[in-house]
């Protein structure tokens, strides 16, 4: 079901505005499991990627229950491919909205980005043409699945190599996408650090183009310097640089709810490292949220 | 088909990308693209798509590790790794609507196409390894199997109970194989070479001798590594695979033959903790196991 297309964006800071104020959490990675159970006054909210458990494995389900006794748990989607040309997978859908009741969740995200195309299912966050059609596009489509799982969607930026030349800046593209629906953002500050040093501009005008009144959740990180490029590979600590734009729009995100530090690979042996990161956010959240 | 259609080629399959640099009006005429929309692939940095290129290569390899972990080292120690970049070059993966994992379908994809490089002995142990670590994927993928294997968890004490209590009826039980369990034969010891290579030893794949191997998977999830392979007798794999359907244990038994009549007792008694066939009802007969499927209760867990 398409709900009416209005873009208000006073109604929808209303709705985010209500939302509970998770404080800073870790993605919940098998490999920093044992890690996130010995630590586990440090972690205010895990985040958790939504196909993992989606085809309701029983021990997959009762894995996740043992989390939610514990912790506040949000999913995070990689496969919507809310930028593929045509309709949202029903099916995926249907998925995803009984693993959001299932948890209970305040709100879910996913990427702005496409995966699939042409019936070639790519397995890799893809950028979009940056154009005002597409944006509505993506609106509708945000706005009909925000709809049908009745909780607020925030849309995330991605971490792109590959720049498509297109009317619009990405930042004026998200602010296009959430004029024309009333869903959120998840606003990953690595992946505009890398796409500012892949990409040649300035964090900061960029940070302050998009609508951070739509910002819900933010996504730390740390990426690697490559041959070309700089990766988005959340294999290290959250550069300076990073914690430096959370300071920024920290006090500019009036309707921010939760941090999540993302980490996939080079884990570290002890949870220290991670355990720097959190408290780094949470010093600079705490001078705003108290 | 779209511009985004056409995109995703070039991504996904190298010989599109070649021909956007060198035939690009193929390309626009394949793809049915306007000059517009042509002049928009011509534009992009060459050098940044084949970057990108190489990231959905890569995670599309790091979805075969995640599922064919032993696979991939004994491609290492044969020294075929290159067949991982030919498999990602020469192909990619379907959309499939409602799928929420690609990492299966990759692997699937993947030991189908060791098979069709099977050509010499070491090709053909890969591809049966290959094989051995995909029943192990799909069964510890397979929701059905978990639930069965949950309620064998959950009526443990009661199953012990029935088990002893029936024990000298061991050849008039109604039974069928648990949707837990998965049968398969393969043409090598591949069992040897995967736990051999799970221990982070050295070897020759061609230490592993061509013989017929049976093996029996069972999850069980309390075990930390919840699938677990058994090495099965000939025989015994027989009378299982019979059981795919509901069975009497008499019919068992009879496929072992009266020669082999008292192994395949011990065999049927000897497993009884392995949680391989369950049971249905005593006194087995045509019509001991009725018309529904709710008799279908894991109550006694059997043998092999």
């Amino acid at each position: 079901m398409v709900t009416d297309m209005v873009g208000s964006s006073t109604n929808s800071n209303r709705g985010l505005a209500s939302l509970p104020f998770l404080g800073v959490g870790l993605a919940f990675r098998q490999a920093l499991e044992q890690q996130i159970w010995a630590n586990q006054a440090s972690v205010g909210w895990l985040e958790v990627t939504a196909e993992h458990y989606m085809s309701g494995l029983p021990e997959c389900m009762e894995a996740l229950r043992k989390l939610l006794r514990a912790f506040p748990v949000i999913p995070h989607g990689i496969e919507l491919s809310i930028g593929s040309d045509g309709d949202l997978d029903c099916a995926y859908v249907t998925s995803l909205a009984k693993l959001i009741e299932e948890i209970n969740a305040p709100w879910f995200s996913d990427h702005l980005c496409f995966t699939k195309a042409g019936g070639i299912a790519l397995g890799q966050l893809m950028p979009l043409p940056r154009t005002r059609e597409c944006a509505m596009t993506v609106a509708r489509k945000a706005q009909s699945l925000q709809g049908e799982v009745g909780i607020p969607f925030l849309l995330e930026n991605i971490a792109y190599y590959l720049d498509l030349p297109s009317e619009l800046s990405e930042a004026q593209f998200i602010s296009e996408v959430m004029e024309h629906c009333e869903c959120g953002l998840l606003l990953d500050l690595t992946n505009v650090f890398i796409n500012s040093l892949n990409h040649r501009f300035d964090t900061l005008v960029f940070v302050d183009s998009i609508p951070l009144e739509r910002v819900v959740q933010i996504h730390l990180a740390g990426g690697e310097p490559s041959q070309a490029v700089f990766m988005d590979s959340h294999s290290a600590p959250v550069h300076e640089e990073v914690f430096g734009l959370l300071r920024y729009v920290s006090d500019r995100t009036p309707n921010l709810k939760g941090i999540s530090i993302e980490r996939d690979g080079n884990f570290p042996a002890s949870f220290c490292e991670l355990e720097c990161d959190l408290e780094a956010a949470q010093k600079i959240s705490a001078v705003l949220y108290g | 088909m779209s511009l985004q259609a056409a995109l995703a080629f070039v991504l996904a399959n190298d010989q599109t990308r070649e021909k956007l640099r060198d035939r690009p009006l193929e390309v626009q005429r394949n793809f049915g693209l306007d000059d517009e929309e042509m002049s928009f692939l011509l534009s992009l940095d060459p050098k940044r798509l084949a970057l990108s290129a190489a990231i959905c290569k890569g995670r599309r390899l790091d979805r075969i590790r995640w599922g064919l972990p032993a696979t991939i080292t004994a491609l290492k120690l044969a020294q075929r790794e290159s067949l991982l970049n030919t498999f990602v070059r020469a192909s990619w993966p379907e959309v499939k609507l409602g799928e929420t994992s690609l990492a299966p379908r990759e692997c699937h994809l993947f030991t189908n196409y060791l098979h069709t490089c099977e050509h010499d002995e070491i090709s053909a142990v890969l591809s049966n390894l290959a094989d051995f670590e995909l029943a192990q994927l799909d069964l510890s993928l397979s929701c059905e199997a978990s639930l069965c294997a949950q309620q064998l968890r959950e009526h443990a004490t009661e199953t012990r109970t029935l088990i002893n209590g029936h024990i000298n009826k061991i050849d008039s039980l109604q039974v069928v194989l648990g949707k837990h369990v998965q049968l398969k034969r393969f043409n090598y010891d591949v069992m040897s070479l995967y736990q051999t290579l799970r221990r982070g030893l050295q070897c020759s794949l061609l230490k592993f001798r061509a013989i017929d191997n049976y093996v029996t998977f069972v999850k069980n999830l309390q075990m930390r590594q919840s699938i677990v392979p058994y090495r099965t007798g000939e025989i015994l794999f027989k009378m299982l695979n019979h059981c795919k359907q509901p069975c009497s244990t008499a019919e068992m038994l009879a496929i072992a033959g009266p020669a082999n009549e008292q192994l395949a007792i011990d065999a049927l008694r000897d497993s009884l903790h392995r949680s391989v066939l369950l049971f249905l009802h005593v006194n087995a007969g045509p019509t001991a196991l009725g018309p529904t499927k709710s008799r279908l209760v894991p109550t006694l867990r059997l043998t092999m």
